[in-house]
């Protein structure tokens, strides 16, 4: 059953208890108070009746009361023309029937009773020909003593009531059959921002993130409304999210599985070479430095790996003050022995950055080993500091063989390489500047990379600055 | 013998196939990307290119749609191996598709199955028998010798390994595709009927702790 239903059944149902106790009430008062008054009117005419038989019995002195005095009595008072919807009998003393002008429908049986009931009491009687108020009063005399007995037709009144009680039936139906076609308008009309909600959640629970109700209003389903559209856009957000990061991590699966695979194709087939028979010297020593290489490429590309897998972990890092100087030490200590290029450091004295020094150190070696590989010109790596509201700024500038502009959007992505061939005979493993990239977003910076082919390459990031 | 361009451009690999083709008796050159492969394919006439996809410059399938018309045999060689990408290079034309990393006897295999299919497989000549792979049968004098399906696969990696001492279990390994038992006295029986039939008894030599040589010629 629709909540639109309930509602309109629920607010009928409820209308329809009121109004029909409203309508009983009034009824009810209505026919109580006319019958009231009728009871009151018809008594006072059996008293005035009673009166008279009374009077009739006083003429006849002290003469001993007979049934003739009373019928004559009886008789006179219907020459009188009686009257319609009022009848009476008398009886004798002993409650002995000496007269009767009441219909048929009052039964010996029923006059008993009246009697029975005695002075100052109504009997009703209802029977098919109609409903009878009965009133029965002694008469007492020295002469003797009667019943008056007096039947007034009250049917008047019930059907009077009846038929009240059955226009109002009849009112109250067409009234209700239109109410229930407005209620059911009405509440539909209500329940429609409802159904709307509704219809949104099935659809965004089947796929459409994109679904809104942006309902108008300020009442309590215009906010529910504007809360449910608060949490789709959340709810689209978090899977857009995951979408990215499971994207993000397939492509990595797959660049890894395919960087595994040709070291592991000239391992295993130098391998497979050397284990078939006894090779010629030269041709053997080939295969055992293949092996050899392939091997130490696998081991760097590991190393790095672990890296790189640690910090995607790492959700912030525990950042403390570095000299610069201190890092430029460091940089200088790992340089290998005899090595070409000569380190140029500029405006490193005096600042210091919140770093983690060992990442920050990776990030600033492998920079360097890419401007080295990149084979500057003029043999020199530039290493240059610069502090600017609150953060510093490193750059690693060289004047080697720069990145092709069309390359430099994808240099980032783990085990891209501009030139593979040359990417391999330097033991590159594509994987350097992905590391550095994720090392500076965890320190709050972003790797920004500028270069022009055959010119050079500089690359930028920034720390902040410790304060002193 | 066949001649063999490989476009490959990691070193380590070109490198691989180049020693693995010739020990199965096959003549081969290297390009290190599909500009120096094309300027190859122009000058000479091979029998079959066996091509790396992922390629400086020119992508392998690129070179395919370049190459086909031409009629030259391709296999395709690389680490690609998603459906997707071997219905492209089959359907680009190429006459097999091998997923690296691979074995070199299975490359030798799938080479020479190309080869034999285009008819570009010729015969391989040695102490005067003639051996021809794709019909598998051996003459001696221009006489046919009636040789089992073992006893071939045996001759064979002994005439394409000329000069090399093998393992015995390698051996057994390579023509049963099985891992050898400790007695492999069923090798020794296929090689003593073999010197018998072909008259080879010197030339196939027994090497003190290896296994066997077929001499040089």
């Amino acid at each position: 059953m629709k909540f639109s239903h309930k509602l309109a059944l629920a607010m009928l149902a409820l209308l329809a208890v009121v109004l029909n106790a409203g309508a009983a009430w009034l009824v009810r008062s209505s026919f109580d108070s006319q019958l009231a008054a009728a009871q009151r009117q018809n008594e006072a005419h059996h008293q005035r009746d009673a009166y008279g038989v009374k009077l009739a019995l006083m003429e006849a002195g002290a003469a001993p009361c007979d049934a003739g005095l009373l019928k004559e009595y009886g008789q006179r008072l219907q020459s009188y023309g009686g009257t319609g919807g009022e009848w009476m009998a008398l009886y004798n003393g002993s409650g002995f029937p000496v007269w009767s002008s009441l219909p048929q429908a009052v039964t010996a049986n029923h006059q008993r009773a009246a009697l029975t009931a005695g002075d100052a009491a109504v009997t009703y009687l209802d029977t098919d020909d109609g409903i009878f108020q009965l009133y029965a009063t002694k008469v007492e005399q020295a002469a003797g003593s009667a019943w008056v007995l007096n039947a007034y037709d009250v049917t008047g009144l019930f059907e009077a009531r009846d038929a009240l009680l059955w226009g109002f039936a009849r009112v109250e139906g067409a009234a209700f059959a239109a109410l229930v076609a407005l209620a059911l308008a009405m509440s539909r009309m209500l329940t429609r921002p409802v159904a709307r909600l509704e219809e949104a959640a099935r659809r965004i629970a089947a796929g459409a993130y994109d679904e809104r109700t942006a309902l108008a209003g300020e009442d309590e389903l215009a906010a529910l409304s504007r809360s449910f559209d608060r949490m789709a856009q959340a709810v689209q957000q978090k899977v857009e999210q995951l979408d990215l990061s499971v994207r993000q991590r397939d492509d990595f699966v797959a660049a890894f599985t395919h960087e595994l695979k040709t070291p592991i194709t000239s391992m295993m087939g130098y391998a497979s070479l050397l284990r078939s028979g006894e090779l010629p010297p030269e041709q053997r020593k080939k295969a055992a430095d293949y092996i050899y290489h392939e091997t130490k490429r696998l081991e760097a590309l590991s190393q790095k790996l672990m890296v790189f897998m640690g910090l995607e972990h790492t959700g912030t890092l525990e950042l403390e003050p570095l000299e610069l100087k201190a890092l430029e030490a460091r940089l200088r200590r790992i340089r290998p022995p005899g090595a070409e290029t000569e380190l140029v450091f500029e405006g490193f004295e005096g600042l210091a950055v919140m770093a983690q020094p060992d990442l920050l150190l990776a990030l600033v070696q492998n920079l360097v080993s890419n401007a080295e590989k990149a084979g500057p010109a003029d043999g020199r790596v530039t290493l240059t500091a610069g502090a600017k509201e609150g953060r510093v700024a490193l750059a690693v500038k060289d004047k080697g063989r720069g990145i092709p502009a069309e390359e430099l959007a994808r240099v980032t992505e783990p085990f891209y390489m501009v030139d593979r061939s040359r990417a391999r005979a330097q033991n590159g493993s594509g994987f350097g500047l992905a590391l550095c990239a994720r090392i500076a977003r965890l320190h709050g910076g972003e790797l920004a990379i500028e270069s022009e082919a055959g010119k050079g390459t500089t690359v930028r990031f920034t720390l902040k600055e410790a304060g002193r | 013998m066949a001649n063999i361009l490989i476009v490959d451009d990691e070193a380590a690999i070109a490198d691989l196939i180049q020693l693995t083709l010739a020990q199965a008796g096959h003549k081969s050159e290297t390009a290190a990307s599909g500009s120096a492969a094309a300027d190859k394919l122009e000058k000479e006439q091979y029998d079959l290119v066996l091509l790396d996809v992922m390629l400086p410059g020119i992508s392998g399938f690129e070179l395919m749609e370049y190459l086909a018309p031409a009629g030259t045999p391709v296999i395709f060689l690389t680490a690609k191996g998603k459906l997707a990408d071997r219905v492209r290079g089959l359907r680009l034309g190429a006459d097999d598709y091998i997923v690296k990393p691979f074995e070199p006897m299975e490359l030798i295999a799938r080479v020479e199955a190309v080869l034999r299919r285009t008819g570009r497989l010729g015969t391989v000549r040695v102490f005067g028998l003639e051996l021809d792979p794709a019909g598998r049968t051996v003459k001696r004098e221009g006489e046919p010798v009636a040789l089992t399906p073992r006893e071939f696969d045996l001759l064979l990696l002994l005439v394409r390994n000329r000069g090399l001492a093998l393992y015995r279990d390698v051996i057994y390994e390579r023509v049963w595709g099985d891992i050898a038992e400790d007695d492999t006295r069923t090798l020794d029986l296929h090689i003593q009927r073999l010197r018998k039939k072909l008259g080879l008894q010197k030339q196939i030599r027994t090497v003190y702790k290896i296994g066997y040589m077929l001499e040089a010629e």
